[in-house]
């Protein structure tokens, strides 16, 4: 076994150990904690990098080792997965570091750090799952590793909200075990390959599109379509970076990466789309995104209204990929990384606005610019990213989905993504209006002092960061190394010549 | 030397090692738990060399005495009986090394429970080696009352109550197998399973025997709706007696019941439908029961109730698929042995922190015993059959089977039987992450308990990843 | 470092350093309006010193046709914005307590600077947002409540106005063949969303509700640079669409003769000179969307006549900070006179496309736009504080060149022909008899039909939140609750321990056992 074939699995371990280790660590040991935390995080991009090199090289990372009879769990790095692995391991360094200042004197952190970089490693391990199965594996690894986070905070809310969370997403991976056994009893085989395996199986086409309800409503649930969404506000209740977390990066960006993994390299997008599996998938995200947007207005939380935002936007990933057009492909894998940016930067500035004002209602956040003028910023910039304005990344996005959408003759799409940037600035120029243009009120719900500064560094970076980021991948978007570059580097292997 | 080790009698040693270290424990109150852990590690180490002996040179026999089948006693070990045995050594080493830390302030009970649960051990090795119905009852009957006194070692009201409820199922059912066995020899003139696979032909003198000892056996299994001595039972002993009742002694008489069947490969579809029914409805009504408790112990012992169905749902599998299912079956009963005793284990060392077991009060029992409680969600996992446990490799290939075949009844009730263990256990997690509105007071834990049980609980998680290396053992076992 | 990309970035710079340095704070609308005059100042000096040139951005958004263009109409329109954000800043420095934010106009600025240099569709998207969005800050960066009606109804026309133009970049794209700006031949449906897109967001009736209510709530400061959206979807529009839109060119007359006739029916009918000049604006900008069709024609006269006639209605609200006197009749003249020429021209520009018969039905148009300007003009009184009015005087002077400028280059480059500069006469006269005749009194709200909108914008929003809200919602959370009941139900549960309990009798267990064992050895016999 070469070093190639140990890559993957040093990736995997580089968030693993420090979190087994973190979980060991006394409460009060937060110097070396911070540091396994940091040091993993920063590794990981190390490695990322290498690997990223080499893909775009040809090299071949692979590990494999036999799970189930004639079943092998299987570490694949392709472009793909390491555009996922990217994201998770950016915005993991982000939201660390976020997390580290957002939870500081806060009991059990010993705990929350250890979930965290297992539920880290458990995306990274989604990411590069080389077959069904093993997807299958991470994808349950994910539901128990967030559900401590979930809980955190050890309320009864807290212990509802989670209940309804594990209802949810262990319902998706029953119903993703069921397809996936069933499919492997049809082909014999569950291995990830660009363009799909199914069609080479000659399987009666009705079977398959059971098989494809079955997966498709399994990982529907982390992706939050429509019936089966409403774990996601729920889960509200955890602080802000798991929710950061948990709607940027794992657990809903999960399911929606399984959903490109299920069309493109199990069922092949021509394949899926000619025995018609495709055109409902994309109605059904298409209402999920009204629905959700419509939902989202009316709601006074802020961190809920984010929520049935996140609903609402991933389904754009889902919708993109059903389209089932080379543009509409990139649309849809490009906004899965620029949601996760935009979204996360929301998190992290509502987090900062309850932790250092006590604002949690879009009510009370009259003239909160002025006293927090660059958290606000940032927040604006990824509001206006997610009605799909330039020169943020959200543009982008839209752009290549209806772009794509138009190439393949699906005008109704336009429509869609027009409603919904409708309802997005409907329930975001609001907020921005207020926390901008309105007089502050007298006095904070439940201020903290910073030392006169506009709130703790830690927590002041990572939205910015990320914030700068939207802003310029947006603007300069057609630079090479953007993921919009990536992006078009995968789309390119997943059509037929 | 190692020719030596290699011409020792292992499997003889595998049964006389416990017997004799019960009897020095029983000799030498003042050190038994010493005496017990030594005689458990080497318990442990002849059972490993067994499987490597199995594992390289395929089935192993052992005349003791000298003489032949039909006079003579016979040890036989293949691949189901060394993956039996690697089981109960694993389960056992730890249970005693978390007994030994647990009955600490308990002198009395400790004079007692180790030559009980060496004996048990004795007697359980004895089935798993034993080549003939008759010795697989004499086994099978030391293994029962040696149970019953292990439950009744608490000394507790419900203890004892369980415990005499547990005698009366178990002599029952004994009586039932030992009917079947005599009408066996009646019929045939031999008792020696393999000279029985020859000469069984069928007809009423082989469907009445073996009807009679099935009933027996499933009473003793405690298969739906034969349960309801268990969770009395195992709720109420001591929690390593628990884990040992859950994880190990309802699956010999699960093995003794394959065991016949592989022997007899009973032809049509009636009787594995039956099992397979039991079975479904020994998960619904063990899970729903589960959901139901109030206990942290007895929600563990309506679990088992309803894993031990599990292991039925492959007999109506069987037919098309033996091989998937036979040893998704097997491989379950080895996955569910280590994370029920882990469970059980942690469930202890959660009463012996908070002097309770009440779900609602657990209270942040997280916070104060991470370990405890990952053991207790690790081995949850590998119930409810989530990648990569143990648990879920045999619920994979059950359903494989089932699907393959196209029985979409079995596999939903593979899957749903998943979904409702995931729900009990998460409900108890969730509690544990709660605060509670009450006080309780605390006592400490030693770590020994605490990892112990983490340790088990991994162990049954990993099994996920050592099916490739157990499962070909069974090769040629199965029919 | 090229110039043209620093248009765009500088004001932004300014922004930032005014937001950033807290020094500022306490005299901002001061030294903000410095700033202010200073980016203005330089746009002004780049559009009237540098040579042509031109910027291709590559990298720039996805099309990879990104372009920053220094042209007679990007010319044309860096020197209105450069002029009216000048004006706007120099008000800036006198403001005590009023008027916008620097940051917020200089933020403006510079999306109205990048729109006037970009080409190419998603960058001109990008420009025509950002100076749409930094107008919307202007208002709201004002003090008091008064701006809010206004900047709501903008903001949301606004939006869908947004959509529509990403809807023709998108389709312009994806069409074959079709690839902006250089090539015509665009689908009449795009052309038809490209005009609508220009309704809403160019303040044309019927979308004209939050001009004369914006300018009557608003500091003078941004009532001039009220005249910004106006322009700004003018030169987006005529950058998306190069060519004009003959095809359309009847019915965009039909649009624009009717939201003359109602803009001068509904002007006449205010009682103050700011929304008067709402509803001289509103009819400007229809007058220049019957232009529109026409192209932009040889040497870009659309864009200067868009220069003309816009920065002569910018003029206005500093007409009124002026004392009655010779200087303030002379800029007024000078400002009618440059509007009324300027609008025969659009007029006349605007007939080339027209069918012959009808081709002089621009004329009334020009006419009345310049018409409901006199009377604005002339119901202006003269408010503002003694220390304003000296600049004032001079200040009002500005845009009227800009004015004369636009006028006199289009003129110039190509004439029009006589008839052209009748509207001039012809408007200012018929604008002082009408003022003689109709005495200025508020028979009419200002925005007319902008309440009964809101209004019915504000039941359908109440309507659907009692939708989802109560109605789907909680819809959602009944069947949860119905299929939770199924689970732990009371009935349900002591269904089950009376189960439990017959199950755990010692004669079930016996009767089992023999059913058990009776009923396998009947099977296996089988």
């Amino acid at each position: 076994m070469s070093f190639n074939t140990w890559l993957p699995v040093l990736l995997l371990c580089s968030s693993l150990v420090p979190g087994l280790i973190i979980f060991m660590l006394p409460e009060r040991a937060t110097a070396l904690r911070t540091t396994l935390n940091l040091g993993g995080a920063v590794l990981k991009i190390v490695l990322l990098v290498l690997m990223m090199i080499g893909v775009f090289h040809g090299v071949d990372y692979e590990f494999r080792v036999p799970l189930v009879p004639g079943l092998d769990f299987v570490l694949h790095a392709d472009a793909l997965s390491l555009m996922f692995v990217n994201l998770s391991a950016v915005l993991w360094l982000a939201t660390t570091f976020y997390a580290i200042g957002y939870l500081e004197n806060s009991p059990n952190r010993s705990r929350f750090f250890g979930y965290f970089s297992l539920c880290v490693t458990a995306t990274v391990g989604l990411a590069m799952a080389g077959n069904l199965l093993t997807f299958l594996v991470f994808y349950e690894a994910l539901t128990l590793t967030t559900y401590p986070l979930v809980v955190h905070r050890g309320t009864e809310v807290a212990r509802k909200a989670g209940r309804t969370y594990l209802a949810y997403t262990l319902l998706g991976g029953v119903l993703l075990l069921t397809g996936t056994v069933w499919l492997y009893s049809l082909t014999g085989t569950l291995e990830f390959i660009d363009r799909g395996f199914v069609a080479q199986a000659g399987v009666d086409p009705a079977v398959l599109r059971m098989v494809f309800l079955l997966l498709i409503l399994g990982v529907g649930v982390k992706a939050a379509l429509l019936p089966l969404h409403a774990w996601l506000p729920q889960a509200m209740v955890a602080p802000a970076p798991v929710s950061a977390l948990l709607h940027a990066v794992a657990v809903v960006k999960a399911g929606a990466f399984g959903v490109v993994r299920i069309i493109y390299d199990v069922f092949g997008i021509e394949f899926a789309a000619s025995i018609g599996v495709t055109l409902p998938l994309a109605i059904l995200a298409a209402a999920t995104i009204i629905y959700a947007s419509l939902r989202a207005l009316f709601q006074d939380d802020l961190k809920r209204r984010l929520a049935f935002s996140t609903v609402s936007q991933v389904s754009y990933i889902t919708l993109g990929v059903a389209i089932a057009g080379p543009i509409a492909t990139i649309g849809g894998l490009v906004h899965l990384v620029h949601q996760g940016f935009m979204k996360i930067t929301l998190f992290f500035c509502a987090g900062n606005y309850a932790e250092t004002l006590g604002v949690h209602k879009v009510s009370e956040m009259a003239g909160i610019g002025r006293r927090m003028p660059w958290t606000t910023a940032a927040f604006t910039v990824a509001a206006l990213g997610m009605i799909g304005l330039p020169p943020t990344v959200g543009f982008v996005s839209k752009w290549y989905l209806g772009l794509g959408a138009l190439e393949v003759g699906q005008h109704w799409v336009v429509f869609v993504l027009a409603g919904s940037s409708l309802l997005n600035a409907a329930y975001f120029l609001p907020i921005l209006r207020t926390a901008w243009f309105d007089a502050p009120p007298a006095e904070w719900p439940e201020e903290r002092d910073y030392g006169g500064k506009e709130t703790a560094w830690l927590l002041l970076l990572p939205p910015l960061a990320t914030a700068a980021a939207t802003l310029v991948w947006g603007l300069l978007a057609s630079m090479p190394g953007t993921p919009l570059d990536w992006v078009q580097f995968i789309a390119a292997r997943k059509y037929a010549p | 030397m190692s020719e030596w080790l290699a011409g020792a009698p292992w499997m003889m040693l595998a049964i006389m090692l416990p017997l004799s270290g019960a009897l020095v424990a029983f000799l030498l109150p003042r050190h038994s738990a010493l005496v017990g852990l030594g005689a458990s590690l080497l318990t442990a180490c002849a059972a490993l060399v067994v499987m490597l002996q199995v594992a390289a040179d395929g089935r192993q026999a052992y005349r003791l005495g000298g003489w032949p089948a039909p006079l003579g006693i016979e040890l036989v070990a293949d691949g189901l009986s060394v993956l039996m045995l690697a089981m109960t050594a694993v389960v056992g080493v730890a249970v005693s090394v978390y007994a030994r830390v647990y009955l600490a302030d308990s002198p009395d009970k400790v004079r007692r429970f180790w030559p009980l649960w060496l004996f048990l051990w004795a007697a359980l090795n004895a089935l798993f080696q034993a080549g003939d119905a008759f010795n697989l009852y004499v086994t099978l009957e030391l293994m029962g009352l040696s149970a019953v006194a292990l439950v009744a070692l608490s000394g507790s009201g419900p203890a004892l109550w369980g415990a005499m409820r547990y005698l009366l199922v178990s002599l029952l059912g004994s009586l039932s197998y030992l009917v079947g066995v005599a009408l066996l020899y009646h019929a045939y003139g031999t008792l020696d399973l393999a000279l029985l696979s020859e000469r069984a032909d069928g007809g009423l003198q082989l469907a009445v025997p073996l009807g009679a000892m099935i009933a027996g056996l499933l009473l003793k299994t405690g298969l739906f709706p034969f349960h309801v001595w268990l969770p009395p039972a195992h709720g109420s002993a001591r929690a390593p007696v628990s884990a040992l009742l859950s994880g190990l002694v309802v699956k010999a008489s699960f093995y003794l019941l394959l065991r016949l069947w592989f022997t007899f490969t009973p032809e049509g579809q009636g009787v594995p439908l039956l099992l397979g029914s039991l079975g479904a409805a020994a998960i619904f009504w063990g899970s729903i029961q589960a959901l139901r408790q109030k206990r942290l112990k007895l929600l563990v012992a309506y679990s088992t109730v309803a894993q031990l169905g599990y292991l039925f749902i492959a007999f109506p599998l069987a037919e098309l698929e033996p091989a998937l299912a036979w040893s998704g079956s097997v491989y379950l009963a080895l996955s569910h042995a280590m994370a029920k005793g882990a469970m059980f284990l942690a469930a202890g060392s959660i009463m012996t922190q908070g002097g309770h077991d009440e779900i609602d009060e657990l209270d942040r029992v997280v916070e104060r015993m991470p370990l405890t409680l990952a053991a207790f969600a690790l081995a949850g996992i590998s119930l409810a059959g989530l990648p990569p446990s143990g648990g879920f490799v045999g619920k994979w290939m059950l359903l494989q089977a089932a699907m393959t075949q196209g029985s979409w009844f079995w596999a939903l009730v593979i899957i749903v039987g998943g979904l409702l263990t995931a729900t009990y256990v998460f409900r108890v997690l969730g509690f544990a992450f709660t605060k509670s509105p009450h006080e309780h007071e605390r006592h400490d834990v030693p770590a020994t308990m605490e990892w112990t049980a983490l340790v088990l609980a991994l162990g049954a998680v990993l099994l996920g990843f050592a099916a490739p290396w157990a499962l070909p053992l069974l090769e040629g076992v199965l029919p | 470092m090229n110039l043209l990309i620093v248009l765009p970035l500088l004001p932004l710079a300014a922004a930032a350093w005014l937001a950033i340095s807290p020094r500022f704070v306490p005299v901002a609308p001061v030294a903000g309006g410095w700033v202010v005059a200073l980016c203005a100042t330089f746009t002004i000096a780049v559009a009237a010193l540098v040579a042509p040139d031109r910027l291709a951005l590559p990298m720039v958004f996805v099309q990879g046709n990104a372009a920053l263009v220094l042209d007679a109409t990007a010319r044309a329109a860096l020197l209105l914005f450069g002029g009216l954000w000048l004006m706007a800043g120099l008000l800036l420095t006198r403001a005590r307590d009023e008027g916008p934010g620097a940051v917020m106009v200089l933020i403006a600025l510079s999306g109205a600077n990048s729109l006037a240099l970009a080409q190419g569709g998603s960058l001109v998207y990008a420009g025509m947002v950002a100076a749409g969005y930094g107008f919307y800050g202007v208002i709201a960066s004002e003090q008091g409540n008064a701006w809010r009606r206004a900047a709501r109804a903008f903001v949301v026309l606004l939006v869908i106005s947004d959509l529509l133009v990403f809807e023709l970049i998108l389709s312009a794209t994806v069409k074959p063949g079709v690839v902006m700006p250089e090539a015509g031949g665009m689908p009449a449906s795009l052309l038809v969303i490209g005009l609508l897109a220009l309704v809403l967001r160019g303040g044309i009736p019927p979308a004209h509700g939050w001009l004369p209510t914006l300018l009557a709530a608003v500091s003078p400061a941004t009532a001039v640079l009220a005249v910004a959206p106006v322009a700004a979807a003018l030169f987006g529009t005529m950058k998306l669409l190069p060519d004009g839109a003959p095809v359309l060119a009847l019915g965009s007359l039909a649009l624009a003769l009717a939201g003359v006739a109602w803009s001068l029916l509904a002007g006449l009918c205010q009682g103050s000179a700011r929304a008067t000049l709402g509803y001289a604006l509103a009819a400007t900008a229809a007058l220049l969307l019957l232009a529109l069709p026409a192209g932009p024609g040889q040497a870009m006269q659309l864009a200067w006549l868009a220069l003309g006639l816009l920065a002569a209605t910018a003029s206005l609200p500093l007409v009124a900070l002026q004392r009655a006197g010779w200087k303030r009749d002379l800029a007024v003249a000078a400002a009618l006179l440059a509007h009324g020429l300027a609008g025969g021209y659009a007029a006349a520009h605007a007939a080339s496309v027209l069918p012959a018969g009808i081709s002089l039905l621009g004329l009334p148009v020009a006419v009345a736009a310049t018409l409901l300007l006199t009377v604005a003009a002339r119901r202006s009184r003269f408010l503002a504080p003694a220390d304003r009015a000296a600049e004032a005087a001079y200040l009002a002077f500005a845009p009227v060149i800009f004015s004369l400028v636009g006028t006199g280059v289009a003129w110039t480059a190509s004439w029009p022909g006589l008839s052209a500069a009748a509207a001039a006469p012809l408007g200012i006269t018929a604008g002082l008899v009408a003022y003689r005749l109709l005495p200025a009194s508020a028979r009419m709200e200002p925005g007319d039909l902008l309440l009964a909108v809101e209004r019915a914008s504000a039941g359908a929003l109440h309507g659907g939140r009692v939708l989802c809200v109560n109605g789907l919602g909680a819809a959602r959370d009944r069947l949860e609750a119905g299929l939770l009941a199924l689970w732990d139900g009371q009935r349900w549960s002591a269904r089950v321990r009376w189960l439990d309990l017959r199950l755990r009798a010692w004669p079930a267990t016996c009767l089992f056992m023999l059913t058990v064992a009776l009923a396998a050895a009947l099977l296996l016999l089988q």
